[in-house]
């Protein structure tokens, strides 16, 4: 039997509570009996990544930016940030060719040129490092690397306006 | 805009005005984008989410859409599953944690989710079989956005996004059709093998991942690069007419069939309508499902395509309780089911 609330996991939660006298029975999954949270998507596409990607020699490749290592790639299917597609070109490259049709996008294109590469791959490697200046309680080199980003952010006419 | 009194309406896309509302309940469209200078939502901090939302949200002040940003962080679970079941937003974006939000116009035909798998997730919804004029509106959605914010992009590999399944156009067109006669026939199988040969997909009425509840089928491209965005709509909008053909052909042939007669099914969803004290979701779908079959043949005097393709809506578990007035359990919305069909319909 499924879960009466979200109908997509097993209900392995029996609930009878007896209100006003009568009797009511619920059946819900270990998910639903606790938080109630929404259902969640079934697709399972770090299996298919898996089988599609299988072991290579890219195991040790980590991104420069934001430091998602290729493994973690292939186990949960989302990659960290837009330069990974540099980082792990090699890889990715026969991946993207099997999921579509070509390696060569046709459609369309950002009016105004891109955001530097350089320019991108800087900000987020320097985004990275708040992150971990901040988690690490290193507030003097945040605030230093926090002027940085939004010195980089003004000087680059072609970031967002 | 009021997120109790959503509840009690349809977007306009749910109307049934739409080419081939017979078969075709809406066509959506949607682009995925990143901004070229954060990392994708799955590495965000809840600070950079954060920042991204100010920035987009900024943006839209200028749009020329009508839209309002509603944030997700701190609304209550039921307003979420409401926005989830009117297609406003994705089942994980309901569940997920931190800034994120979706904007959309009063008649929910246009939305934008932030802070969702991609940092962007454009979306439009018309009535009906309708992909060039979804495109034509995304497409300037997509542009006043750009001319404001750096995207991520490549020459060889297009826009950039998270799940390399979206890399390229970033674009999902899709067509949702009622399917109840191919089911019934077994013929699915057939449109369902078809489909994967040219690269389209079938999903359910909620898109990845859910069932085909309700004989609601979403067809879709699965190809994202190597295509442009008129070559993908121009394929699936190709494709379409030929399964409407098949459905029509397969309707007629159920409509035909002493051994099962569809009146014998419709006059048993009817009865069930009356005389059930309790229903489940699920069996309410299937009752509308019959209904709406029985509505597009002219079999059911009385009842219209919008007020079905509505309550398809109405009946899901969040709208109820919103509808109702309170939080229930499953019981108690069975029950409430049960009783708000049978006044909607009339029956009893």
């Amino acid at each position: 039997m499924n879960c009466e609330n979200c109908d997509m996991a097993p209900a392995t939660i029996h609930i009878t509570r007896i209100v006003g006298g009568k009797k009511r029975k619920s059946h819900l999954c270990k998910d639903c009996a606790g938080a109630k949270p929404l259902p969640k998507a079934q697709l399972n596409l770090p299996a298919i990544l898996q089988a599609l990607l299988g072991q290579n020699d890219m195991a040790q490749v980590d991104c420069p930016c934001c430091g998602i290592g290729f493994m973690e790639f292939r186990s949960n299917g989302r990659l960290g940030c837009p330069h990974d597609y540099e980082a792990f070109r090699k890889t990715l490259t026969p991946l993207i060719q099997r999921l579509h049709v070509k390696v060569n996008h046709k459609g369309k294109r950002p009016s105004r040129p891109p955001l530097d590469s350089a320019q991108s791959h800087l900000l987020l490697t320097l985004r990275r490092a708040l992150a971990v200046a901040v988690s690490k309680e290193q507030y003097e080199e945040a605030a230093r690397l926090k002027r940085e980003i939004q010195q980089l952010v003004q000087d680059t006419v072609t970031h967002e306006s | 805009m009021n997120l109790d009194a959503l509840a009690q309406f349809s977007g306009e896309w749910l109307d049934a005005t739409g080419p081939q509302s017979q078969i075709v309940v809406s066509t959506r469209i949607r682009l995925a984008r990143n901004l070229a200078a954060y990392p994708f939502t799955n590495r965000t901090n809840n600070f950079q989410k954060g920042e991204i939302e100010s920035l987009v949200c900024d943006k839209l002040r200028h749009f020329s859409f009508e839209v309002d940003y509603h944030p997700l962080a701190n609304m209550p679970a039921l307003d979420r599953q409401v926005l989830f079941e009117r297609h406003l937003i994705s089942r994980d974006m309901a569940s997920a944690e931190g800034p994120r939000g979706v904007a959309f116009n009063p008649g929910e035909s246009i939305s934008l989710m932030v802070n969702e798998e991609d940092h962007l997730r454009l979306q439009v919804l018309k009535s009906g079989l309708d992909l060039q004029n979804a495109w034509t509106v995304i497409d300037d959605m997509d542009n006043q956005l750009e001319s404001k914010l750096s995207y991520a992009f490549s020459e060889e590999f297009g826009f950039l996004t998270a799940c390399p399944t979206n890399v390229g156009t970033g674009m999902r067109a899709s067509v949702m059709l009622h399917l109840p006669a191919l089911e019934h026939t077994r013929h699915i199988e057939q449109v369902y093998r078809a489909l994967q040969k040219i690269s389209l997909e079938v999903r359910g009425l909620y898109g990845e991942g859910s069932r085909a509840s309700g004989h609601f089928y979403q067809i879709s491209n699965q190809v994202t690069l190597g295509k442009s965005e008129a070559t993908i709509i121009k394929e699936l909008g190709g494709v379409i007419p030929e399964i409407i053909r098949y459905e029509n052909e397969a309707r007629q042939a159920w409509l035909a069939d002493p051994q099962q007669p569809l009146k014998d099914r419709i006059q048993r969803v009817l009865d069930t309508i009356q005389n059930e004290t309790q229903m489940s979701c699920e069996e309410a779908i299937e009752c509308l499902s019959i209904l709406r079959l029985a509505t597009a043949l002219g079999e059911a005097p009385g009842l219209g395509l919008a007020q079905l393709d509505k309550l398809f809506i109405q009946v899901q578990q969040a709208h109820l309780q919103k509808i109702m007035g309170g939080l229930m359990d499953s019981e108690e919305r069975n029950t409430a089911r049960a009783q708000f069909l049978r006044k909607k319909l009339a029956i009893g």
